[in-house]
């Protein structure tokens, strides 16, 4: 086995893969020997076959970088159980599977499948979208409701500063969330969720008044921005919409602004609020040096789609949402892994980071967040050091002991997001390899 | 612009909001001074709460982006580097494994964890870098966090102390150091510096090697340590108790804790030289009966009331639920040597019926760790501590033929005086005896007895194991029991060829 590949997948990021626990432990059961023939690895590739309980053996194939796989099995699970077991038989079985140069006939020609699929999605053609005349009565319904929720929304801002953010700290929770849910009766989504988010803010921090006040300005140009929509361009509505909550369709998006590229993997951050699980993957292009993100939404108990392995590398295209700064993307097709990024892209310190996110935040204001690259900076307990001994603190949550671990405190190349308050970083380069934090 | 200028508006600002627009109108924007003589004009005619949400929303993207690094914070100190390599691959897939994805229960786990930081240490490997908030979060035993101490590596030193959820590992590393350090100078002033459980471990290291050295390092803190560290401490002189101790231990029957005065009695128990024994030699001798060798029982009278002297001795007040004459017969037969007896073991002790003396018996047997007296007394029942008395393979010979015609529910006592791991011989017979249960005693029993299992079962047991599930068809719960102490016994396997490699 080469070593750059076989080192960089441990057992827990193959079980991070498994859409859900019952397909984990099923795999659990299947990583043995004994129903496996014909397997081996490569750099890139896993393969084997599984004895099902059919009488021809499931053929498995999984690519590596990606990941990506597949299986000749009905499971409509993703990664399916087979697929799972193979891989923590690759990570656990002490060389049950052996290593070798030249994959199986059927792995083979799936990954050559793969790579052709990927140069010719370009090409393909678009899905023809439904009555027009019934689309635009829609569209014309939905502004109707989300102009009279963010003029509702206006009103209610002055109030809120009429009667005093002190007094607004003190109304009950049904108070904020009546609020939320009038937005999301009006579409408003978006702005739903930063409702009830600063609501446990305000009870929880310190700094609750000048959040409150800042949050309270932002809200406000949107609802002027909405009402002067006219006057916007398309990527100016991109921010604003993504700040609202008001999503493109798939459709729309791809029929915009696609860009074929390599694409670095530089980190992800997962979340999950009880409702709603949230997966954000930043890629930066090769060729392009944009940094664009991907975004995974799963709810109610639905797993996310597989993360992609931080610190490597895609041949991929990727439709971007309109916007101005740190755009949105979706993947067009299926990324095509093509290698290891061995580390970040160059990186600031310190000062360029907050010139950076005071840059992106002068075109959008509605941006939660900034990405940068930092490099030699030291991470220390609560804040990333630079040369310079200036400082950024850690967002609240962010757990620094991994970073602290793989780096020792010596100096690194750090990925991270800056919001307001601070930084979070996802993804450290150590010895060649990327780290996700 | 100048920060302070921003900061001040800005604070303004915010004391408006705070009690309202409606009491106290925000202040205007044309107030705030930007560079190059340029200002923000107002929209005219806006009504006050909005005049503050347009200050409020050109406020905060200016100090949004106007954000200075902070200077306060220092660079952190790095790690030193490490002086051993980082533990083979297959190891550390091993290692987190067991911490993302344990295979086992929670014992079989800790057990695993105790087993790959104890082959790390002694392969001479650290733990690699990415898995030591993972390892240290999951060490919350004394016996893990000791070994976890060592092998986290200079990486772990330096990590550790910086959260506070991980502040054990400074004292446990130096504990292990005490404990396992060869050759360290036993100097007065650090020891009267140490925490009581890192005395102990001192004192019994010292002892090991020089049981006279311990003594004097005890006594140089004798007089000033409080009476509950005077007992732990000298609990420790066990460690190599021999004649050279008398006369301290004489000295601490007068102590002022009756509980420092009660253990140093029973110390002089192993002591049968002592002039306590030729004491207590006395007050035996009375109460045997003139019978002599040739009546098939030999009759041990109940002492009387002792004296002060007695008292001093370790006659004192009986354990609740004891008889006090009884107590003080047990106490008198452990403290005196055995030749009072006038005979060998095997010529006394079958004749003996009273249990405060076989008690006693027991008791001297143990502590003065004399075979042929311990052999004789374990011919009458099996006991753990005596047991130890006898050279590792009679003991174990010793549990083995017991093992096959012992009650079932009697095999946890039994297995209990053999330390883990266990031989592959003793692992075999206990597979052999588990194998041989009644189904509806076997699902308990295991219950009992998985954590012994779990750290005394040789890994060589497991195709026996493996052929007894198969054939045993336990319910399911004690099935998965099984099927755990399988994995676990096999992972052990694994874990110590990971670092062989």
């Amino acid at each position: 086995m080469m070593g750059g590949v076989m080192t960089r997948w441990t057992h827990e990021q193959v079980t991070k893969l498994a859409p859900d626990s019952s397909s984990l432990n099923a795999a659990r059961r299947l990583a043995v020997p004994g129903p496996w023939s014909d397997a081996g690895a490569s750099e890139t590739l896993l393969w084997g076959k599984c004895q099902g309980s059919g009488k021809t053996p499931y053929q498995v194939s999984v690519d590596l970088t990606g990941p990506a796989f597949r299986c000749s099995c009905p499971s409509r699970k993703f990664p399916c159980k087979h697929a799972l077991a193979l891989m923590l038989l690759w990570v656990d079985g002490q060389g049950t599977i052996p290593d070798t140069a030249d994959p199986s006939a059927f792995a083979g020609e799936w990954a050559a499948q793969r790579a052709a699929k990927a140069v010719a999605t370009a090409s393909k053609p678009e899905k023809k979208p439904p009555d027009p005349a019934a689309q635009a009565r829609r569209l014309e319904e939905r502004l109707a409701l989300m102009d009279g929720g963010m003029a509702d929304f206006a009103l209610w801002l002055g109030d809120l500063m009429r009667g005093g953010t002190a007094a607004a700290r003190h109304q009950p929770y049904s108070w904020w969330d009546g609020t939320a849910a009038r937005l999301v009766d009006a579409q408003l989504p978006g702005l739903a969720e930063q409702v009830r988010t600063v609501a446990s803010e305000v009870r929880q921090r310190d700094d609750w008044a000048d959040l409150l006040l800042a949050v309270a300005g932002r809200w406000w140009t949107a609802t002027h921005a909405w009402s002067a929509r006219e006057s916007l361009t398309e990527h100016e509505m991109g921010d604003l919409r993504a700040f609202i909550g008001w999503p493109y369709s798939t459709e729309e998006v791809k029929a915009a602004d696609a860009v074929t590229d390599r694409w670095l993997v530089l980190g992800a951050h997962r979340s999950d609020d009880g409702r709603l699980q949230q997966q954000r993957t930043w890629l930066w292009g090769e060729t392009s040096h944009e940094t664009l993100q991907v975004l995974d939404f799963a709810a109610g108990g639905q797993p996310l789609p597989v993360a992609r392995v931080v610190g490597s590398v895609l041949q991929a295209t990727v439709a971007r949402y309109p916007g101005t700064t740190s755009r949105r993307a979706r993947f067009v097709d299926d990324p095509l892994p093509v290698g290891d990024a061995g580390g970040l892209p160059a990186g600031g310190d310190v000062e360029d980071a907050l010139a950076t996110a005071a840059r992106a935040w002068a075109v959008n204001a509605w941006a939660a967040r900034v990405p940068v690259v930092l490099a030699d900076v030291q991470i220390s307990a609560s804040h990333l050091v630079d040369k310079a001994e200036r400082s950024l603190p850690l967002l609240r949550g962010t757990e620094p002991w991994l970073g602290m671990a793989v780096s020792g405190g010596s100096p690194v190349s750090v990925f991270a997001e800056v919001e307001e308050q601070g930084l979070r970083p996802l993804s450290v380069a150590i010895d060649g390899k990327l780290v996700a934090l | 612009m100048s920060t302070p200028d921003l900061d001040l508006w800005w604070r303004r600002l915010g004391s408006a909001a705070l009690v309202g627009t409606a009491r106290r109108p925000a202040p205007s924007l044309a107030e705030l001074e930007l560079g190059g003589g340029s200002a923000l004009r107002p929209r005219a005619g806006a009504r006050p709460e909005d005049a503050a949400l347009d200050a409020a929303a050109l406020g905060g993207a200016l100090r949004r982006a106007g954000r200075l690094a902070s200077t306060q914070a220092p660079s952190p100190a790095a790690a030193a580097p490490e002086l051993l390599p980082e533990a083979p691959v297959r190891a550390a897939q091993l290692l987190e494994l067991l911490l993302t994805q344990p295979p086992t229960d929670n014992t079989g786990t800790e057990e695993l964890l105790l087993h790959w930081a104890a082959t790390c240490r002694q392969a001479g490997y650290h733990v690699p870098h990415r898995l030591l908030p993972a390892l240290l979060d999951r060490a919350t035993s004394k016996e893990l966090r000791s070994q976890v101490s060592v092998v986290a590596g200079e990486r772990g030193a330096w990590l550790a102390p910086q959260n506070p959820a991980w502040s054990w590992f400074e004292e446990s590393r130096r504990l292990h150091e005490a404990t396992h350090a060869i050759e360290e100078a036993h100097d007065p002033d650090r020891w009267a510096l140490m925490g009581t459980d890192e005395r102990v471990s001192q004192l019994r290291r010292v002892r090991k090697g020089d049981p006279a050295a311990g003594r004097d390092l005890l006594l140089t803190t004798w007089n000033t340590d409080p009476a509950k560290d005077r007992r732990v401490l000298l609990e420790a002189l066990l460690v190599n108790l021999g004649p050279g101790d008398e006369d301290f231990l004489e000295g601490a029957l007068d102590d002022r804790a009756a509980s420092v005065r009660e253990l140093a009695a029973h110390l002089l128990d192993g002591l049968p030289g002592s002039n306590r024994a030729a004491r207590m030699a006395e007050r035996l001798s009375p109460l045997l009966g003139e019978t002599g060798l040739l009546r098939r029982h030999l009759e041990v009278r109940l002492p009387d009331d002792p004296d002060a002297a007695g008292r001093r001795d370790g006659l004192g007040k009986p354990p609740p639920g004891r008889s006090a004459r009884g107590w003080w017969l047990e106490r008198i037969v452990a403290g005196a040597p055995f030749d009072a007896w006038g005979a060998p073991p095997e010529k006394v002790v079958p004749r003996l019926k009273d249990d405060d003396v076989m008690a006693g018996l027991r008791r001297a047997a143990s502590v003065r760790r004399a075979p042929d007296w311990a052999r004789a007394l374990l011919d009458l029942g099996l006991e753990p501590d005596l047991l130890a008395v006898l050279p590792e393979d009679e003991r174990e010979s010793r549990v083995l033929d017991n093992l096959a015609r012992a009650p079932h529910t009697s095999i946890p006592a039994l297995l209990a005086s053999l330390p883990p791991p266990w031989s592959p011989r003793l692992s075999a017979a206990v597979v052999t005896r588990l194998a041989g249960l009644k189904p509806e005693q076997t699902g308990p029993l295991l219950e009992v007895l998985m954590p012994q299992l779990v750290r005394g079962l040789h890994p060589d047991a497991v195709p026996a194991l493996q052929r007894w599930r198969a054939k045993a068809q336990l319910p399911r719960r004690h099935d998965a029991k099984l099927g755990s102490l399988i994995q676990s016994r096999t992972l052990r396997q694994t874990i110590s060829e990971a670092f062989q490699s």
